[in-house]
């Protein structure tokens, strides 16, 4: 019996400090300061009443110009496991300032799958940006929305409204469960309000920002809605010549539920993806660490590229988030430049929000507001 | 654009969602398929149902667990419940 007492009591421990573990993991805020640009603030609740509530009701950070111009949608947060799309809504919301027209900034389009990380994966639970006020926790957050948000999943996820079947998991990524539905589960209810919020805001240009493994073929690049590959393309090579080299791909009319096929199909919106190199994702990585998410170095990656293995090139200096962040940054500004180019009485004129040299040069942190000096009612939680 | 809700009702919709639930392709097979009683609309609007009965059956595993506990002798046994009764209970208290 005592026996009996003592493994129990071991098996108590190990639960309460796992438990902690994860409660803190789910529940760890992530404070958002609304810059100066920021002249309002709404939720997907707000175009969708039933996601009102739910894990899911992201915030929507409203950017309006005082010229009236197009509008623009970009989404962090897909993947949040991908955290350059994040960190890079949050320099937008936090700095930008728009003079003409409208820009919508959701920082956690997949809000459920940010509070999980990957079974067996061994996630780090968060990561810290360094900042001079001393650093910002974020949470890592997995490719899929919690399973205690949205559970069982079935054997094979049947994609609506195409039919088209796909993996199990994949009923829970936000990026396969485009245009969505009203009655569906919770990442289709997800889509289907961020749907909504594209069709009632009438958006001109959604951007998807996302990261892909080494490993991916799809990766340093723009993909984009056939809508949009004059959009894609000028932006492509503009970026290749002036600050980093970065590709252009056709969504695939096979693949469904991205949002660079249906939001495209479905609206009168142009969807773009963008996609920067983050080996944290590799399948032959090695101890999947905050260092190695942040750093983007891994030997064992490395030496997949010594094979020819990879897509994408890599060296000691890894994949810096900072690199990553400034291509997201520089990515949206030359699609912006190049819209309101071609769109004249559509423009959308951005600024305050930096560009690819910048952020490498200073650092994702060094535009990161300190919540602790911030006006409370500019300070939101993600 | 208007995302078209599909038909279908509570009854079949629960039906359907048992059948996918208890793993009985057979079954659903041969009944016939039509708009709204197809497998993948089977979670529509039942969500609840599924993550209730779900739960049930996780508090489930975790008696039975307990019980195979308190009736073992071999401490290897009983340490490898207590190990194999973590995830169940970290999903219960809806922790993990």
């Amino acid at each position: 019996m005592l026996r009996k007492a003592v493994i129990v009591t071991i098996g108590i421990v190990l639960l309460v400090l796992s438990g902690v573990s994860f409660y803190r993991g789910r529940h760890l805020r992530e404070p958002v300061v609304a810059g100066t640009g920021v002249t309002g603030v709404k939720t997907l609740g707000d175009y969708f009443a039933p996601i009102r509530g739910t894990a899911n009701d992201a915030h929507i950070y409203i950017l309006e110009g005082t010229r009236p111009g197009g509008t623009f949608l970009i989404l962090g947060g897909t993947h949040p496991e991908e955290p350059s799309g994040r960190l890079t809504t949050w320099l937008i919301a936090e700095n930008g300032l728009v003079v003409q027209g409208r820009v919508f900034v959701i920082n956690s389009a997949n809000r459920s799958g940010t509070t999980v990380t990957r079974p067996s994966g061994a996630y780090p639970p968060d990561y810290t940006i360094p900042t001079a006020w001393g650093g910002q926790k974020f949470r890592t957050g997995d490719r899929w929305a919690n399973p205690l948000d949205q559970w069982p999943d079935p054997e094979v996820y049947i994609h609506y409204p195409s039919r088209q079947q796909l993996a199990y998991m994949d009923i829970r990524n936000l990026n396969r469960a485009w245009p969505g539905r009203p009655n569906g589960t919770l990442t289709e209810k997800t889509t289907y309000a961020l749907t909504r919020l594209i069709e009632t805001e009438k958006v001109d240009v959604v951007i998807d920002l996302h990261e892909a493994e080494l490993q991916y073929p799809v990766i340093s690049t723009i993909v984009a809605h056939e809508r949009g590959l004059d959009l894609a393309a000028m932006a492509s090579m503009t970026l290749s010549d002036e600050e980093f080299k970065i590709g252009m791909e056709k969504s695939p009319k096979e693949l469904r539920g991205l949002s660079h096929r249906e939001i495209g199909d479905s609206t009168s919106a142009i969807p773009l993806l963008f996609e920067s190199p983050e080996p944290f994702l590799d399948a032959t990585r090695g101890r999947t660490d905050a260092k190695l998410l942040l750093e983007g170095k891994d030997e064992f990656v490395m030496r997949a590229g010594k094979h020819g293995l990879l897509f994408e090139k890599i060296d000691e200096k890894g994949w810096p988030i900072a690199v990553r962040v400034g291509r997201h940054c520089s990515t949206i500004l030359q699609v912006l430049d190049v819209w309101s180019a071609d769109h004249a009485e559509n423009a959308v004129i951005l600024k305050n929000v930096p560009k690819y040299a910048e952020v490498i040069a200073k650092g994702v942190g060094a535009f990161l507001r300190d919540p602790s000096k911030a006006d409370p009612k500019r300070v939101y939680f993600e | 654009m208007t995302v078209p809700i599909p038909r279908t009702t509570p009854c079949k919709q629960i039906l359907a969602s048992s059948l996918r639930l208890y793993d009985i392709p057979v079954i659903a097979a041969v009944i016939p398929l039509h708009e709204g009683f197809r497998p993948d609309h089977a979670h529509l609007g039942i969500e609840p149902f599924d993550l209730i009965l779900y739960y049930l059956m996780v508090g489930f595993v975790v008696v039975l667990i307990v019980w195979n506990l308190l009736k073992s002798h071999k401490w290897q046994e009983e340490l490898l419940y207590v190990i194999v009764l973590l995830p169940f209970l970290l999903r219960l208290l809806r922790l993990k």
